[in-house]
């Protein structure tokens, strides 16, 4: 191995100034809307009880995950829906549109190019929506930690409701991770949107 | 890849100075490849006699890689194979200093097109002569070289508690 280029006599390398345009700006977090429940304006009071636990009953028996995925992670979340792991039977059906889908299944590295994309689909859902965040690379950058190209965790840009450990997570950490998304949406009956 | 094996011995490179007399290189061997290092001003003649030599005819460029040796500038290396007669080679180019530009192979090897974009992003090296130099992978409005050494890296994250911190991290 020569190095002909590594006299010193030779003019230095220039200093290597990185020009990073405009990327902060497209990774500022999404703006979260006031979450207030409307039948609580319009029905004090005297229904309220029965009408959120309904209505959380019927959200949490219908969860549409929007079908994306984002690498290694995304193999294991269409596995569980598949036939061995079924979460059909949970009435989780993956929706191919954000505009109906109730939760967002964050499966996989989310590089800082992809990163504006997601926070366009998080923002095209209606609410309430939900997000799962699936594996390590999603939840804090994983294998990936301080590497520049990668978000350190998509809770950096869009609010993360379950958080599934796993490098990826086996079909029943993710199934566990919905049935927690459930549980919490029974806990927390006061979100209508 | 016996056949390439075989063939990927000095014998190739005392065919290459026997049938291109006029370019000056040096070999080395490294555990795949026969090794011509030239300077950037003899890569083009380098890779058309390559390429277009009938005993050569080194006819697909496999890889374009881009290396960053710090202080010693920028290395490109360029893998070459040859389908008629199943050898194998690799030319290694240090880009001169300030500039670090180097010819491109688009007119000889169209495979080199997307390469080139990708060590021009990722290194920041410049091929002078490359008809589409926008950025391949990383955004259209960055100007950054991340696989440079002097690139800077994100502060490492303490999720959990303040004396769970990743090893060899100072909390």
């Amino acid at each position: 191995m020569s190095d002909d280029a590594a006299t010193p006599a030779g003019p230095a390398m220039p200093p290597y100034v990185p020009d990073f345009g405009n990327e902060a700006e497209r990774l500022t977090p999404v703006d979260l809307p006031d979450q207030t429940a409307a039948y609580r304006i319009v029905m004090p009071g005297i229904l309220q009880t029965g009408v959120d636990t309904v209505l959380a009953m019927s959200r949490k028996s219908s969860l549409w995950p929007m079908t994306f995925g984002l690498a290694c992670c995304a193999i294991e979340m269409i596995g569980t829906f598949m036939a061995n792991h079924d979460l059909d039977r949970f009435g989780i059906v993956p929706w191919p549109s954000p505009r109906q889908s109730d939760v967002m299944v964050v499966s996989g590295t989310v590089t800082k190019k992809m990163a504006p994309a997601i926070k366009l689909l998080y923002e095209q859902m209606p609410n309430p929506k939900y997000v799962i965040s699936m594996g390590a690379c999603a939840t804090n950058g994983g294998p990936y930690t301080e590497y520049d190209r990668v978000l350190q965790g998509v809770d950096k840009i869009i609010p993360v409701d379950v958080y599934v450990p796993g490098c990826p997570p086996r079909p029943e950490s993710l199934l566990d991770g919905f049935l927690r998304l459930q549980e919490k949406i029974m806990e927390e009956k006061r979100m209508v949107g | 890849m016996s056949a390439e094996a075989r063939t990927a011995e000095p014998e190739i490179a005392a065919l290459v100075r026997e049938r291109l007399p006029d370019v000056p290189f040096e070999v080395s061997e490294t555990k795949t490849y026969t090794d011509l290092r030239v300077a950037p001003e003899h890569l083009l003649a380098l890779a058309t006699g390559l390429r277009d030599d009938p005993e050569l005819a080194f006819d697909l460029l496999r890889n374009v890689v881009a290396l960053d040796m710090e202080e010693a500038g920028l290395e490109a290396k360029y893998h070459l194979y040859s389908f008629p007669h199943g050898h194998a080679l690799q030319i290694t180019v240090a880009a001169p200093i300030p500039g670090c530009e180097l010819p491109t192979l688009t007119g000889l090897y169209p495979a080199a097109n997307w390469h080139e974009r990708e060590a021009a992003e990722m290194v920041g090296l410049v091929f002078t002569g490359h008809p589409d130099p926008r950025n391949l992978l990383l955004e259209e409005d960055l100007r950054i070289h991340p696989l440079r050494k002097a690139h800077p890296l994100q502060k490492p994250e303490i999720l959990q508690g303040i004396e769970d911190g990743p090893p060899g991290v100072e909390v």
